[in-house]
């Protein structure tokens, strides 16, 4: 897969670095709760994939289970310490997209909470602190150390040290009204916003995407495979070509409230050249 | 430095050519305590280390004595019938 960057015209107020920028707020989503996590005690050759997880307000990486529901925990019932890897993969946006995105890989040492008291003092927050006050104390919950995360996406690998999960122990403005603008544009609008960034246009970066033969899997011209604060990101399909399109949005100058993202988003789809726009804004 | 897939055994793979892989750059994946070839199914936006054709782009088993930050360091390795990683080795 190529990359290529499209930096012409800068947002005046994105980061210095808005692809590391970017990169780092997927990380701190994902640790915080986005994605779907599995756990592997390689040496014992189990592994655990009904585990949710998050960071709680320490930050820690936190996981729960509810074992004796669907499942036993197998090699994870124990006291003991557990040398675990952990993989957590994040998929498309749009479930029409059979794509992964992005998944986070460490490896580390599991730790199982004794008692409510121990859970309690975690400080727990988002999912894990709902199915605990949902479930109650038939929720296991453990505790994931590590030194080193490492995210694989688009731009190839990116390694953080563990003081990235005190960042995404901070909740991040919500990006749901953001997340409804982008999924609720039109696919020819979407393609024409990828588009504009290939064409440098707008800025933004590129990847080359591998289709299979049978491009079937592929629904419309463009899917939104992500939206982020800091950046949408797209799937954009022309006959037997796909390229991933990273578009950056600008952002305010003062703190982001939930709304300045789809000012944003309409702004960028505003400054589409005319001819461009092939399909009505929602 | 990457990592050649000296041969894979996963016939029913499209990307396989008379036991040779054809792919760009695979990606080993894990699941299930085996080291698997997650080129098998659907699209995917994650850049190899490597785009070397029939390279092993990416490995997640970080736990494996070879792998440096996602990336295989073995001089070659053989893919197993289930698309299975046969070289993987843990200390
Ligand atoms: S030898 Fe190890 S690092 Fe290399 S591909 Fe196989 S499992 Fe991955």
């Amino acid at each position: 897969m190529s990359s290529t960057s499209h930096t012409s015209p800068t947002p005046a107020s994105m980061a210095a670095n808005p692809r590391a920028a970017h990169a780092r707020s997927v990380t701190g989503r994902i640790l915080a709760g986005e994605g779907a996590i599995e756990l592997t005690a390689y040496r014992a050759g189990e592994t655990l994939s009904s585990a949710v997880h998050g960071v709680s307000r320490s930050g820690q990486l936190v996981v729960a289970d509810i074992p004796n529901l669907f499942h036993s925990l197998g090699g994870f019932h124990t006291a003991d310490d557990i040398e675990v890897r952990a993989d957590i993969v994040k998929d498309s946006a749009d479930h029409r997209l059979a794509l992964r995105l992005a998944s986070l890989h460490l490896l580390g040492t599991l730790r199982w909470c004794r008692d409510t008291e121990e859970v309690g003092a975690l400080g727990l927050q988002g999912q894990l602190a709902d199915l605990v006050q949902d479930v109650g104390p038939r929720v296991r919950v453990g505790v994931i150390s590590t030194e080193r995360i490492l995210l694989h996406d688009c731009s190839g690998v990116t390694a953080y040290d563990a003081a990235i999960l005190a960042d995404a122990a901070t909740a991040a403005p919500s990006t749901d009204a953001l997340h409804d603008a982008v999924m609720s544009t039109a696919a020819e609008t979407l393609a024409d916003v990828a588009d504009a960034v290939l064409d440098d246009i707008l800025p933004g970066w590129t990847e080359r995407l591998d289709l299979p033969e049978d491009t079937s899997v592929v629904a419309d011209p463009a899917h939104c495979v992500d939206v982020d604060r800091h950046c949408v990101t797209l799937a954009r399909f022309t006959g037997d070509q796909g390229w991933v399109v990273q578009v950056p949005l600008p952002s305010p100058a003062h703190a982001p409230s939930a709304q300045d993202g789809v000012i944003a988003w309409r702004h960028l789809l505003d400054s589409l050249p005319a001819r461009r726009i092939t399909a009505p804004r929602p | 430095m990457t990592t050649a897939v000296r041969s894979c055994a996963a016939t029913s793979c499209s990307f396989n050519n008379n036991a040779d892989c054809n792919a760009l750059a695979i990606t080993i994946a894990g699941a299930e305590s085996q080291a698997s070839c997650g080129t098998f199914v659907q699209l995917d936006a994650r850049r190899p280390v490597t785009s070397d054709a029939g390279r092993v782009g990416a490995c997640h088993r970080l736990e494996c004595s070879y792998n440096s930050d996602l990336m295989c360091t073995a001089e070659g390795i053989e893919v197993t019938d289930t698309a299975t990683c046969a070289t993987y080795t843990v200390a």
